[in-house]
């Protein structure tokens, strides 16, 4: 009951949040991005009359207060606008690119986890050995490594040279049809629709750009989880621990992990909010249809409720993930109450 | 031998124990060569500045150094096996089963993010393989025994929940829970409140009286030997330079370093200025030569600087390592 009222709490914190991001990022976009978005509708041989008619159907003519007034009075309603770009509803648009970068970031993201984390810890345990060695060449490749050159040798490896991996192009080979959509997610999809040629084509189509963006997501991981082990294994309860004679694998699995792993958990937290913000290089290299191509398109024929739409979607996630953070971390930490 | 305790028998008998600090600017001989017993049944009193090996010896014994420390050589035997030969595994048994360690901050030694029945329940199934049940039990006990007044409640409470004096008594509890025949006490009560040092000064008495659990206590504070210990020792500069019976020490201090000990600390009455010991602990990546106290000692002849003393008796299991302390008598 606590947890719901804090959990409500919270999510209406998010509300006067909204608001204030609504009103930086309609400023921001009319001052900062130059172009206009009635480029995106009017036929090239458009007269400056025309032009001024179309702004003025679409309301760019009205003072910008006017303007936002109207955006939030039909916000509120649910209503984000219609992309230039697309024609369609921003929240439609929103809605159809979201699942392809939701499940191209949790892949990644559990791959990160999957391998960063035991990496991390790995290497506090056994400090200066080939091991911390390799976990730190990878987290530092990891951190520098441009993320386009490393898709691009991806691709050139195991597509072009050894043929191993379908062609990059989307997230399901285009001669197949998609499965029926349930969830958005095309694998789980076709797993749920019995459909094996889809997830077969769907999970092969998926590994180049998960490890792609696993491999810059990893690296963070690796060194927080290496940080917080090596700050645990100093710490006086562990040289207490062992005065008790507690076998020295519980006491860096069970009493040194769990404290080592909260710092683990907000790195999660931030870096899963960066990725599901979409990556622009991976998703256009991969030509994958996601919010990253799609906020990048948005920005470049600038798309004013494209960017808006996208600023609150990315605004609520941070949001939620956050708040997801903060209830792992009750159970990971009982000093932080609720 | 010149360091035993008339009428008992050492608990754990060092010989030569040397642990060194390999630093980068050196290697530091924090002990080098210690030759120390812990009389069984007793509490014992360590005693000396910051920086003298007082912890070192403790961690010692635990075998619990960390780098840049190592036992380099020497023998510390307990219980008819010398501890240096076992290996990790065999001396992980000893460990909280045979020897404990409480520590100067009670509550940074005790895990933040687990409450102390998870704790307190592994020790005892570890050592003792009770089943879940009877640790439940033997946990219960324990906690009362060290004198926490409820027990239910304590057992699942985490750190951060409990005073520092109850998180030091947790600390003795998980000590003695498994039957340890001896307890490393690192300043036990530096970190406490005055009231709550008393209480626990009582409780270590009491564990002595009923239990005749041997204990090492390590501090720099003279009252509380005064109060809780029988045997004294007093290390300087990683040696030992004098060890007695608790009032032979006070009665009659015999080394200079010790004499400087007593005279600076304060006595109830006597105003106007605390007599300090002149100079400081000395840099023991070149310690000084023969006598290690010689900088500082007002006795300090020539002989002192190229000849290191050799126990000398005093009188009844008490000794001296001084060339001039008959001077001071």
């Amino acid at each position: 009951m606590k947890l719901a009222l804090y959990i409500l709490k919270r999510l209406l914190l998010l509300l006067p949040l909204l608001f204030g991001v609504t009103l930086i990022v309609f400023v921001l976009t009319r001052v900062v991005i130059s172009g206009n978005p009635i480029d995106q509708i009017v036929p090239p041989m458009a007269t400056a009359e025309m032009r001024q008619q179309l702004a003025e159907r679409y309301g760019l003519t009205d003072p910008i207060l006017v303007q936002y007034g109207k955006y939030m009075r039909n916000l509120l309603r649910g209503d984000m606008g219609v992309s230039f770009q697309s024609g369609l509803p921003v929240t439609e648009d929103l809605r159809k690119f979201f699942p392809a970068t939701f499940e191209l970031t949790t892949y990644a993201m559990l791959l990160a986890i999957l391998v960063g984390v035991p990496l991390g810890i790995l290497s506090a345990v056994k400090r200066d050995t080939w091991i911390d060695h390799l976990s730190r060449f990878l987290s530092v490749s990891g951190v520098s490594m441009p993320v386009f050159w490393f898709s691009l040798l991806l691709i050139y490896f195991f597509f072009f040279l050894w043929q191993l991996a379908p062609a990059p192009l989307g997230r399901i080979n285009p001669r197949l049809s998609a499965p029926e959509t349930f969830t958005g997610l095309l694998t789980l999809d076709s797993l749920l629709a019995g459909n094996w040629k889809a997830l077969r084509s769907s999970v092969t189509i998926l590994i180049l750009p998960t490890l792609a963006l696993a491999y810059g997501a990893m690296a963070p991981l690796a060194r927080m989880a290496r940080s917080g082990m090596l700050e645990a294994l100093e710490s006086q309860y562990i040289v207490a621990a062992r005065a008790l004679g507690l076998p020295w694998r519980s006491i860096v699995f069970r009493y040194a992990l769990k404290n080592a792993l909260l710092p683990v958990v907000t790195m999660i937290a931030v870096v899963y909010g960066f990725l599901l913000g979409g990556s622009v290089l991976v998703e256009n290299i991969f030509a994958w249809p996601g919010l990253g191509r799609y906020a990048y398109n948005a920005i470049a024929g600038s798309d004013y409720t494209a960017i808006q739409g996208f600023v609150l979607y990315t605004t609520t996630m941070y949001v939620i993930l956050f708040l997801l953070t903060d209830l792992v971390y009750r159970f990971l930490n009982p000093r932080i109450e609720i | 031998m010149s360091d035993s305790v008339p009428g008992t028998t050492p608990l754990i008998t060092i010989r030569g124990l040397q642990t060194h600090f390999f630093t980068q600017r050196g290697v530091a001989k924090v002990l080098d060569g210690l030759n120390f017993e812990i009389a069984s049944g007793r509490v014992t009193g360590l005693v000396g500045e910051s920086g003298s090996g007082k912890s070192v010896t403790a961690f010692s014994i635990m075998r619990l150094m960390r780098a840049p420390g190592r036992i380099v050589a020497g023998k510390i035997e307990f219980q008819g096996v010398n501890l240096l030969q076992l290996t990790e595994r065999e001396m992980a048994k000893v460990r909280g089963e045979k020897i404990s360690m409480i520590f100067q901050q009670p509550r940074a030694s005790l895990n933040p993010v687990f409450t102390v029945k998870d704790t307190l329940l592994r020790v005892l199934r570890i050592h003792k393989g009770l089943s879940a049940r009877k640790a439940q039990r033997a946990a219960l006990e324990v906690l009362a025994r060290v004198g926490l007044p409820d027990p239910a409640v304590v057992l699942n409470r985490y750190p951060h929940q409990l005073s520092g004096g109850m998180c030091q008594r947790v600390m003795i509890a998980l000590a003695i829970s498994c039957g340890s025949k001896l307890l490393l006490a690192d300043e036990p009560t530096t970190a406490l409140d005055v009231t709550v040092q008393f209480q626990i000064i009582e409780l270590l008495k009491e564990l002595e009286d009923e239990t005749g659990l041997t204990q090492l206590l390590i501090t720099h504070d003279l009252g509380l030997v005064a109060e809780l210990c029988s045997e004294v020792a007093v290390m300087y500069a990683g040696e030992i330079v004098e060890q007695a019976g608790v009032h032979a020490l006070f009665d009659q201090p015999s080394h200079p370093y010790t004499r400087g000990l007593l005279q600076s600390r304060p006595k109830p009455g006597a105003r106007g200025e605390l007599q300090s010991i002149p100079g400081r602990v000395p840099d023991l990546l070149a310690p000084p030569s023969g006598c290690r106290f010689h900088p500082r000692c007002p006795l300090a002849q020539s002989r002192c600087a190229e000849e290191s003393p050799v126990p000398e008796i005093v009188g009844e299991g008490h000794w001296v390592r001084c060339h001039f302390w008959r001077d001071l008598v």
